[in-house]
């Protein structure tokens, strides 16, 4: 009993101290974007690798996502005789909880693992020890971007995923189930609140661009330099991102007021 | 011979004179007080360094002439590129201390460590090249972070370091089209462009043919000798080291012992004596006979720049 307390105490601290040590991280890279030198280029290419090759998975998962919601909406909203609010049903699950909430998966299991594997590799070959030597601050040059880049592709993704999902969700409602374009759109646009629905969802895709790029060049940053250091600091990203974008998730919206 | 940051290139004589005669280890202080004098570029004194329940290091002192290539030598897990490690302030010691060009570089903060380092250039041994930039890029860095030059200025730099190095014709190649060879050469070039005042060199001539061992060798000493850089290298390369060696540092249980490859050639300390007969065997059996007396035979007359 007492060795079991002794380890619950033991874990509590080493969790301490991961959240002190991952805060202290997330001011210097605060700090390292804040003052200059502002690395734009840099910053352009991380934006292409995390946002741009992000696209064809964000999008195709988007529009199935809303095929399969519209198709599971019709069926229930049809028992009540209410199929003509599909495009409410399907816009207020999209925008405000799946949209942001399966980009966020999706980018942490694409962009973010991409990110801490990439950044894990540099600790293991010397890279970044190779700029402290050159005294540039690798926060500053490597990590700042990737951060950075996250916190802006995230809401951007989150966008492109919702209006392939309402692309998917019209395809099958209207072209495939025989439902009136205009009722799903009236339905849909009625029942939008831009506070709401839209800054919240902007609000958790940006949230979530944040905690993900910075768990993600947290565990790159923080990895040992071994290749199975490299293979757990993409798994540990994966993991720990995909459960804190979902804890948060739960978090914002009760914040918000259902 | 000597135990610590010893005589440099000036042999026991003036160890003895520093201490007031008398021999053996180095006491703590003593270094301290040399590298005040600026005698050594590069001092640690008593360092105790370790890795979980590994001691790397036990109370390790040597020092490194200014203006002097040291060679260190030692077998496999020894410490030599933790010694560089410490050196460029990437570890942090356990104890003791480690000066730098004058400062004590154990206490400063990673900020500080960086005004420093712009007096350091290091090599690494699989070059460190960042991977998402080409060797012309990776090379221009330094010149493009830390100096206003014009870009025309920065490329006609980088090419003629990339030329010193043999690698003209690889200037638009990524890190990863590369051999182990060239990124080790590219890596050079990076970590002299800025004209460091001191340059740490872990395993250069490592995987490198001998076309390019005596390459990065006449560069190394060129360097040395025309701009007065202190060179610490560590090398599995005994030929190389004893052509190129003001200073042999062999870390051996911990410690460290240096002096004039001369001298520690002939020394009888039984710690060497394993080392250098399996090394020197290795190296010259068949070319000029066996062992020691082919290594004192290649040793130039006059080590380069020396007094």
């Amino acid at each position: 009993m007492r060795a079991a307390i002794e380890v619950l105490g033991l874990r509590s601290v080493e969790l301490v101290e991961q959240l002190g040590r991952l805060a202290t991280f997330c001011g210097e890279i605060a700090r390292t974007l804040a003052l200059p030198p502002y690395r734009v280029r840099r910053l352009v290419n991380e934006v292409f690798d995390a946002g741009v090759l992000s696209l064809a998975i964000v999008c195709l998962s988007g529009a199935t996502v809303g095929a399969v919601l519209a198709l599971q909406g019709y069926n229930s909203l049809t028992t009540f005789g209410a199929e003509g609010q599909l495009g409410a049903v399907v816009g207020h699950t999209l925008i405000r909880e799946l949209g942001p909430v399966l980009t966020a998966l999706l980018v942490t299991g694409r962009a973010g693992s991409a990110m801490a594997a990439e950044i894990a590799s540099m600790v293991q070959t010397d890279q970044l020890d190779g700029l402290r030597m050159m005294s540039i601050d690798p926060v500053d040059f490597v990590v700042g971007p990737k951060a950075l880049a996250m916190l802006i592709v995230m809401p951007l993704l989150n966008a492109l995923f919702i209006a392939f999902a309402l692309f998917g969700a019209y395809t099958v409602g209207v072209e495939l189930l025989g439902l009136d374009g205009g009722s799903f759109f009236t339905s849909l646009e009625g029942s939008i609140d831009f506070e709401d629905h839209v800054a919240q969802s902007f609000t958790k895709a940006v949230v979530f661009g944040w905690v993900v790029g910075l768990l993600a060049t947290y565990r790159g940053y923080t990895s040992e330099p071994t290749s199975a250091g490299v293979s757990r600091a993409t798994t540990g990203t994966v993991v720990v991102g995909s459960v804190s974008v979902l804890v948060l998730d739960y978090i914002i919206t009760a914040l918000w007021g259902v | 011979m000597d135990q610590g940051p010893g005589a440099g290139d000036r042999g026991v004589g003036s160890l003895e004179s520093a201490l007031g005669g008398r021999r053996g280890a180095w006491q703590p202080g003593e270094a301290m007080a040399l590298a005040r004098g600026d005698e050594f570029r590069v001092a640690l004194d008593g360092v105790v360094f370790g890795r979980g329940q590994r001691r790397v290091f036990e109370g390790l002192s040597c020092g490194f002439p200014r203006g002097q290539i040291s060679v260190v030598l030692g077998g496999s897990g020894s410490g030599k590129s933790t010694l560089l490690r410490l050196i460029g302030g990437l570890e942090r010691a356990d104890s003791g201390s480690v000066r730098v060009a004058g400062e004590d570089i154990s206490r400063l903060t990673e900020r500080e460590l960086f005004r420093t380092r712009a007096r350091i250039g290091m090599l690494f041994q699989h070059g460190a090249l960042l991977d998402s930039l080409s060797v012309f890029d990776n090379v221009a860095l330094p010149l493009r972070e830390h100096t206003q030059l014009a870009e025309p200025e920065i490329a006609a730099e980088v090419r003629r370091r990339l030329a010193a190095v043999g690698l003209q014709d690889a200037e638009a190649l990524l890190p990863g089209q590369l051999s182990g060879g060239m990124n080790r050469r590219a890596g050079l070039a990076r970590a002299i462009v800025t004209d460091p005042e001191i340059v740490l060199c872990d395993e250069p001539f490592s995987g490198l043919d001998p076309v390019n061992v005596r390459r990065i060798e006449a560069l190394l000493a060129e360097l040395n000798e025309r701009l007065g850089l202190t060179l610490i290298i560590t090398s599995h390369h005994i030929p190389s080291s004893l052509r190129m060696a003001h200073r042999l540092v062999f870390l051996v249980e911990g410690t460290a012992i240096a002096g004039p490859p001369r001298e520690l050639l002939e020394s009888d300390d039984p710690r060497l004596a394993g080392f250098l007969a399996a090394e020197l065997s290795e190296t010259w059996e068949g070319e000029n006979g066996p062992g020691l007396h082919a290594a004192l035979a290649s040793l130039p007359a006059r080590p380069r720049g020396a007094a």
